[in-house]
C-alpha cells in the first residue's frame, strides 16, 4: 500500500504524462465498479496492465474504491437491471449467452452489466478531471507543498525516508522534491 | 575524471517543430520545460543548439529530462511489450513441442480411466486453433483380458467444436477412423498396475457345458417307446394304484379288526352253548315237582336273558360288519372307475408322443440359443458399466468463477446447454466402399448426460466381418439410452447374413452327429437399466447338411426321410433376461410341424399298440393288488357268514327255550290240576265222613 501510494505521489511530482495517471485513475474507478471474478474483469485487467497508463495509480484507485463501492451498488444494480431488461436487447443477450465464451464474463448479471457501462461512461469524465487535477497540482499545488516546512519535517522522518526509498525503487525520483 | 556527455537526444540541431512535437510535448513539468528552453540557443536557419560549454549539473538535469521524454513515448512500455513476446515464443513453442505429447498424456488416461486398460497412442497430432487430433495408432486394453486390446485404430482424426471446448465442455463434431480392429493380441499386458481386476467377470465358454449338460437333460419324449416307460413316468398321475392300495390297506385294516370281533362273538357263543346245554339238557319228564318246576323255569329265564344279551351283540356287530362292508364296496366302484379314467389317460399320453415330439427342434435349439443369447447380455453389461464411468464423469463441478462479493441480480435468458462431454457423430470405415471389405460405424450423440443433450446415443454398424472363412454381411443398430424417461436403457436390432454354422454338440437327442447350414439372423434386444429384458431372435438356416449319428431310431429314421427334401428352416425365439441371467426362452421352428406331421403317423401307430399294452400291463400291473384284496374280501364275507350262523344259534336257543318253557308250564298246570283235583276228592271224602257221622234233628 506505501509502495502504491509512494508510487503515486512519485508519478504524480515526476514528469510523467497527466494521461497515463488519469487513465490509470479512470481505469481503476471502472475496475472497481465491475465486480471481480469474472472474464471481463480479468480480460479489462489485462488490457490496461498493457497499455501505457499508470498502474500505480490503478491499483490504488482500485483499492480506494473498493471500500467505498458497496454504497453504489444500488445505483449499479439498477443501472445494470434496467439495461438486462430491455426487450430490444434482448436477441443480443440471447446470442451472448448462447455463445462459447461471453457467458464467462457475467453480463447477465446486473452488478457487471451495471459496473461495466457506468465504467465505459464514466471512464472519459474521470480521465479529464484526472487529468485536470493532475495539471493543477502540478501548476499550482506541488511547489507549494514541496516547499512548506510540513514537507521538511517529513522529509527527516522514517515514514518519509521510506516513501523516498520506495520511489528510489521506482525509479522515478523528482530531482526538484529535494530542492 | 569521467566527462559527462550531451544526450543524444539534444546533439544534433533541433528544428522548432521537431522541439515541440518531439521534447517539450513530452515534458509535463513547467520548470524543466522553462530550464530546457532556457539552456537552449536559436541559431541560423531556426535551428536550436545546446552551448558546447555546459555544466555538469545542467547535462545531468538534460540527461534526467531526455530519459522522461524518452519515457514518455508511445502507448507501449518495453517490458509489458517483452512479457507480450515471451508469452507470444511460449505458446508457439508449446505449440511445436509440447502439445502433442501433453495431449498424449491427457487422452491415454483419460481412456484408461474410462476403459480402466492400458491405453497406448501413437504420433498424436495436436491444433487447437482448429480444433483437429489425428494419431495414427491407438491401441486400448480389455479390462478383463489384459493380453488383448478392446479396440485397436488405425488412422484417426478428431475434430471438436472449438466454441464448446472454450466453454469447458467436449463436444466432438467428427471422429474418423481407419483399420479398426476389435480383440487383437498384446505383446504386453494392458492390465493397470494399480487397478484390480473387477472379481466374479464370467469366464468365456464357461457355460458351454451347462448348455451340453442341459442338452442331456432334455430328454424327449420320442424315446418313450415301451409301456412300461410310460406307465413309469405317469405312474403319480394314474389314480387306480393308489385307490386299490387304499382299498387293499382297509381290507386289511377291517379284516384284523373282525377277527378279533369274530373271535369275540365266538367266545360268548360257546359260552352261551354251554350254558344252554346245562340248562337244556335237563328231562323235563323227570321234572315232578312245582318247585322244581319254577327253579327249572328260574333257569330258563336267565338262560333266555343271556341269549338275548348275546343275540343283540350279534346285531350290533353284524350291522357294524354292514356299514364296512358297504363302504368297501364303494371304494371298489370307485377302483372301476379309476381303472377306466387311467386307461383312458394312457391312451392319451400314448396319444401325446406326437406333440411332444413336434417340439424336438425346438427343444434342441433352446440351450445352444441360450449360450449364444447370454453372451448378448454380457455386452449390454459392458456397455452399461462404460455408460456410468461417462456419467458419474460428467456431473458438473462448481464454477471458479463464483462471486463471492457483490452479488446482484443474475437475468436469465433462453439457454441451449450442452453436456460436458459429447460426440455428435462418430463415423469410421475400412475397406473400399461398394467393396465386399466395406465396414462402417456410425455412431452418434455420445454423451454421459442425455438428460441434458435430450437424445439416445445410437449407433448403425453394418460391414461384412469374415467368420470361418467367409465373409458375412452384418448390420447392427443400437440406441443406448439413459435419460430417467426412457422405458429401455438398450435397444438393438442386429441382422447376420450368410453366416456358417456348425453345430457338432447338442444334438444327440435329435441323433444328429453334427449339421453344417449357412443361416440368416435377425436379433433384436431391449434391456431395462435394471439389466432385465426382453429380445426375439429369428434365424433362417439354408444349405443344411446334416449327418446322423443312428438312422435306427425313429427319430433319426424320420429326420433323415424328411429333411431329405429340405434345406432351410426357421427358428424363432423369445426370450427375456432378469438378474443377469436368461430367465426365459421359447423356441418355435417350422421344422417341428413337418417333423410333427412325419411323426404323427408313426406316433399314432405307436399310441395304438402302446395303449393296448398299456392297458395289458396296467391290469398285470394291479392284478396282484386285486386278487389279495379279493382273498381279503372272502376272508371279511366268511366272517360275516359267521356272525350270521351265531346270530341263527341264539335264535335256535331262544326258540328251544321258550318252547321248554311252555311245556313246562303246561306241565306245571297239569300237575295242578291234578293236586287240586286229589284235594277236592280228599275234602269230599272227608265231607262226606263227617256227614254220616253228623245225626241231623227233625229231617
Amino acid at each position: 500500500m506505501i509502495t502504491l501510494i509512494a508510487k503515486f505521489l512519485a508519478a504524480l511530482n515526476a514528469n510523467s504524462r497527466p494521461g497515463e495517471i488519469a487513465a490509470g485513475f479512470a481505469c481503476g474507478i471502472m475496475l472497481a465498479l465491475i465486480p471481480a471474478g469474472n472474464l471481463l474483469w480479468i480480460v479489462l485487467f489485462i488490457i490496461f496492465f498493457f497499455l501505457k497508463i499508470h498502474l500505480g495509480t490503478m491499483f490504488l484507485t482500485i483499492i480506494i474504491f473498493k471500500l467505498f463501492i458497496g454504497v453504489m451498488d444500488p445505483l449499479i444494480d439498477t443501472l445494470g437491471l434496467l439495461l438486462l431488461q430491455q426487450k430490444s436487447l434482448e436477441p443480443f443477450y440471447i446470442w451472448a449467452v448462447n455463445s462459447p465464451v461471453l457467458p464467462f464474463s457475467r453480463f447477465n448479471n446486473s452488478l457487471v452489466m451495471g459496473g461495466f457501462v457506468s465504467g465505459v461512461i464514466l471512464w472519459i469524465p474521470f480521465f479529464f478531471i484526472g487529468r485536470l487535477l493532475v495539471g493543477f497540482y502540478r501548476r499550482g499545488v506541488r511547489d507549494k507543498i514541496a516547499s512548506s516546512k510540513l514537507v521538511r519535517f517529513f522529509e527527516k522522518s522514517p515514514i518519509l525516508r521510506k516513501l523516498t526509498k520506495a520511489m528510489r525503487k521506482a525509479g522515478a525520483v523528482y530531482e526538484g522534491w529535494k530542492a | 575524471m569521467k566527462k559527462t556527455k550531451v544526450p543524444k537526444l539534444f546533439k544534433k540541431p533541433l528544428s522548432e517543430k521537431k522541439l515541440n512535437r518531439k521534447i517539450l510535448r513530452r515534458i509535463h513539468v513547467e520548470s524543466e520545460r522553462k530550464f530546457l528552453n532556457s539552456k537552449l540557443e536559436k541559431r541560423e536557419g531556426d535551428l536550436f543548439y545546446l552551448p558546447e560549454e555546459l555544466s555538469k549539473e545542467d547535462l545531468k538535469h538534460l540527461r534526467k529530462i531526455a530519459k522522461a521524454v524518452k519515457k514518455n513515448r508511445g502507448v507501449l512500455v518495453g517490458w509489458k511489450a517483452a512479457i507480450i513476446l515471451v508469452l507470444i515464443l511460449g505458446i508457439s513453442g508449446f505449440n511445436f513441442f509440447l502439445k502433442n505429447r501433453l495431449f498424449e498424456t491427457a487422452a491415454e488416461n483419460a481412456l484408461e480411466n474410462i476403459f480402466n486398460g492400458a491405453a497406448d497412442m501413437e504420433e498424436p497430432r495436436l491444433s487447437l486453433l482448429q480444433g483437429t487430433v489425428t494419431f495414427s495408432h491407438l491401441t486400448l486394453a480389455d479390462e478383463d483380458r489384459p493380453m488383448r486390446n478392446l479396440i485397436e485404430l488405425g488412422d484417426t482424426v478428431l475434430s471438436l467444436d472449438m466454441p464448446r471446448v472454450l466453454s469447458r465442455r467436449i463436444i466432438i463434431n467428427e471422429v474418423s477412423c481407419k483399420e479398426i480392429q476389435f480383440g487383437t493380441e498384446r505383446a504386453i499386458s494392458g492390465a493397470l498396475p494399480d487397478r484390480d481386476p473387477e472379481e466374479g467377470s464370467e469366464e468365456p465358454g464357461k457355460s458351454s457345458g451347462n448348455a451340453v449338460e442341459e442338452v442331456k437333460t432334455l430328454s424327449l419324449e420320442i424315446g418313450r417307446q415301451s409301456a412300461e416307460n410310460l406307465i413309469d413316468q405317469y405312474r403319480e398321475s394314474l389314480r387306480s394304484p393308489e385307490l386299490i392300495e387304499s382299498v387293499r390297506e382297509q381290507y386289511t385294516d377291517m379284516n384284523e379288526r373282525w377277527v378279533q370281533r369274530i373271535e369275540q362273538s365266538d367266545s360268548r357263543m360257546e359260552t352261551l352253548e354251554a350254558q344252554s346245554q346245562d340248562v337244556l339238557s335237563t328231562d323235563i319228564s323227570s321234572i315232578d315237582t312245582v318247585t322244581e318246576i319254577e327253579s327249572y323255569l328260574g333257569k330258563l329265564d336267565t338262560l333266555q336273558s343271556s341269549i338275548r344279551d348275546t343275540r343283540s351283540f350279534l346285531d350290533q356287530t353284524y350291522s357294524e360288519y354292514q356299514a364296512d362292508t358297504a363302504s368297501i364296496r364303494d371304494t371298489r366302484g370307485a377302483i372301476d372307475t379309476a381303472i377306466e379314467e387311467d386307461i383312458d389317460f394312457l391312451k392319451d399320453a400314448v396319444g401325446s408322443f406326437r406333440s411332444d415330439a413336434a417340439g424336438m427342434i425346438s427343444s434342441t435349439a433352446r440351450p445352444i440359443l441360450r449360450e449364444k443369447l447370454g453372451k448378448i447380455y454380457i455386452y449390454g453389461e459392458k456397455v452399461l458399466k462404460i455408460y456410468n464411468r461417462l456419467q458419474n464423469g460428467s456431473e458438473k463441478k462448481q464454477s471458479r468463477f463464483a462471486d463471492k462479493g457483490r452479488r446482484g441480480t443474475t437475468v436469465s435468458f433462453p439457454y441451449r446447454d450442452y453436456p460436458s462431454f459429447l460426440i455428435k457423430k462418430f463415423e469410421i470405415s475400412s475397406g473400399a466402399s461398394k467393396s465386399s471389405d466395406f465396414t462402417e460405424l456410425l455412431i452418434s450423440d455420445i454423451t454421459g448426460d442425455q438428460e441434458t443433450w435430450g437424445k439416445p446415443a445410437t449407433a448403425t454398424f453394418s460391414g461384412s466381418p469374415p467368420v470361418g472363412g467367409t465373409r458375412t454381411p452384418l448390420r447392427s443398430e443400437l440406441s443406448i439410452d439413459t435419460r430417467d424417461s426412457a422405458e429401455f436403457f438398450m435397444e438393438s436390432n442386429t441382422d447376420i447374413a450368410e453366416l456358417p454354422v456348425q453345430i457338432s454338440e447338442g444334438l444327440n437327442t435329435l441323433s444328429i452327429a453334427s449339421m453344417q447350414a449357412v443361416s440368416d439372423n435377425s436379433i433384436q434386444l431391449s434391456l431395462k437399466p435394471d439389466l432385465s429384458g426382453e429380445g426375439s431372435a429369428n434365424i433362417l438356416l439354408s444349405g443344411m447338411e446334416i449327418t446322423y449319428s443312428d438312422t435306427e431310431s425313429i427319430v433319426g429314421n424320420a429326420l433323415s426321410q424328411i429333411l431329405r427334401d429340405i434345406d432351410s428352416a426357421v427358428i424363432e425365439a423369445d426370450f427375456g433376461f432378469a438378474d443377469g441371467t436368461l430367465t426365459d426362452l421359447k423356441v418355435r421352428s417350422d421344422l417341428d410341424q413337418l417333423l410333427g406331421e412325419r411323426l404323427g403317423e408313426y406316433a399314432r401307430e405307436q399310441a395304438d399298440q402302446a395303449a393296448e399294452e398299456a392297458e395289458k400291463l396296467f391290469y398285470d400291473y394291479i392284478e396282484d393288488e386285486l386278487a389279495a384284496n379279493e382273498s381279503l374280501n372272502r376272508e371279511i364275507s366268511r366272517q360275516g357268514s359267521e356272525l350270521i350262523d351265531d346270530i341263527r344259534a341264539t335264535e335256535s336257543l331262544e326258540t328251544a327255550i321258550e318252547e321248554r318253557k311252555e311245556a313246562l308250564k303246561a306241565k306245571a298246570q297239569a300237575e295242578v290240576e291234578q293236586k287240586a283235583k286229589e284235594l277236592k276228592d280228599q275234602a269230599k271224602d272227608k265231607l262226606e265222613d263227617i256227614g254220616k257221622d253228623l245225626k241231623l234233628p227233625g229231617f
